[in-house]
């Protein structure tokens, strides 16, 4: 689901395929039967939704990657995992609306995100995307876990552009 | 060269706003756990079974670690059961931790050079990669899964586009169809948003039933089937239970090196071959 490096603003390409994304996957929510399954398969995950939520939502992404590559279209995986969060966090309010799941506090909302992004991961990668760039997503990794990414300003970029941002 | 998290400062319009933003750092976590299923053996035999460690990465943040500290903690707590399949042979990077290393193969779990796809995916997804009467003219059979939907699109499907101009997606928005009345944006849309709904419904279930579902779905709604086709199938491969092919490769496995690594290293191995072995074991002609 990633690419390399540093935590950087998206391209304008990026920008609008992630805007499709997101508006395909919107519509995909304001079907009624589609809705319905969520709702359906988020009531299974008992007492932790989250594995559940982000099993959704890697599917979702999934399907969209390889129906834009069956459409000639290569989606920059270095968008998938904010477009995942967004997606979390509209099943998250979906479950909440739906009366699923209580957010007590921050903190319960956190692990829920956290463990759902997990699992989309999961999702995600199990489904299979021979897309990513495996040397480049463990290299940043061996970087996060050598504290290259400890550093707030190693964030900065993301959260200049995540935090607030609107269609 | 592309980033790890991207920003796109995008969000949903009517869903999702209510609830507060994920923090930069779970992305960041989530980003790091993509790498280190890599790094813990993700070579072909399928994502390795790591969700501990992410759930204990994402429990260190919270508790104000950080991604160093809670990653070196997830590791010392589930590093050594990351990975369901065996650790390569190369020397692990200390500060992957103590999971296992990866050679990090090329090919992804799909991969279209994956050995043995057709014979893997057996009848089933070749059924399904056959459309339903009327609609094919070519046999598919023994076509590589890359060139499916493309020929299915020029060759089955006269009257429609090709795949490069189909924009039920709406990845291509520039491109007019022919026939609107069929073929209308709306119309596909909502053709797809059924498919997605099915592909949700597919989660867990076995191969069969994705096949069978596949089969309705040519029937029903063969230009959503027609788009799909590829990156379907492969993800039904992922449902055929192919743990008697690692079985098969684990008893041929020599001294715990697979076959094919016990070869190449015997063939570099010139001490080896001055005193006449090879990998089979015998002594060279």
């Amino acid at each position: 689901m990633i690419g390399q490096g540093n935590t950087q603003p998206a391209t304008e390409e990026e920008k609008q395929q992630a805007q499709i994304i997101m508006q395909n996957i919107e519509q995909y929510f304001d079907d009624e039967k589609a809705y319905q399954n969520i709702v359906e398969k988020i009531s299974q995950g008992g007492d932790d939704p989250a594995p559940m939520i982000g099993a959704v939502v890697g599917q979702l992404l999934h399907f969209q990657m390889v129906s834009a590559r069956g459409a000639g279209v290569e989606i920059s995986r270095d968008i998938l995992i904010p477009i995942a969060a967004e997606v979390v966090n509209a099943i998250i309010e979906i479950a909440v609306t739906e009366g699923l799941i209580t957010i007590q506090d921050e903190s319960q909302l956190e692990q829920i995100q956290g463990d759902a992004m997990i699992s989309a991961v999961d999702a995600y990668m199990t489904l299979g995307d021979n897309g990513v760039n495996q040397e480049n997503a463990a290299q940043f990794t061996q970087n996060a876990m050598q504290g290259g990414m400890d550093d707030p300003q190693a964030q900065q970029g993301m959260i200049n552009n995540m935090v607030g941002g609107a269609i | 060269m592309g980033s790890v998290v991207k920003s796109i400062g995008k969000v949903f319009k009517k869903i999702g706003r209510a609830i507060k933003k994920a923090a930069p750092l779970i992305l960041v976590a989530a980003a790091a756990y993509v790498g280190y299923g890599y790094a813990t053996g993700f070579t072909g035999g399928g994502w390795p079974r790591i969700t501990q460690w992410g759930k204990s990465l994402m429990s260190g943040i919270r508790g104000g670690n950080t991604i160093s500290q809670a990653a070196s903690q997830a590791s010392q707590s589930f590093g050594q059961v990351a990975s369901n399949v065996a650790p390569t042979s190369v020397p692990m990077n200390p500060g992957m931790g103590p999971g296992g290393a990866s050679e990090f193969a090329s090919q992804g779990l799909l991969s279209e050079s994956q050995p043995g796809f057709l014979e893997k995916a057996g009848t089933a997804v070749l059924d399904t990669l056959v459309p339903p009467a009327g609609a094919s003219d070519v046999a598919l059979t023994g076509q590589a899964t890359t060139d499916v939907a493309t020929d299915v699109a020029t060759n089955n499907l006269a009257s429609t586009p090709n795949m490069r101009t189909f924009t039920s997606t709406g990845f291509s928005d520039i491109r007019t169809l022919p026939d609107q009345t069929l073929f209308n944006k709306g119309n596909m849309v909502e053709k797809a948003s059924n498919t997605w709904r099915d592909i949700v419904g597919l989660a867990g279930n076995k191969v069969k039933e994705a096949a069978a579902w596949y089969k309705d779905l040519w029937a029903n709604d063969p230009l959503v089937a027609m788009y799909g086709t590829q990156k379907i199938a492969e993800m039904m491969l992922i449902f055929l239970d192919d743990s008697a092919e690692k079985e098969a490769e684990a008893k041929a496995a020599v001294a715990g090196f697979p076959r094919r690594s016990f070869s190449d290293v015997m063939k570099s191995n010139r001490a080896a071959r001055r005193r006449g072995a090879s990998h089979t074991g015998g002594l060279l002609a």
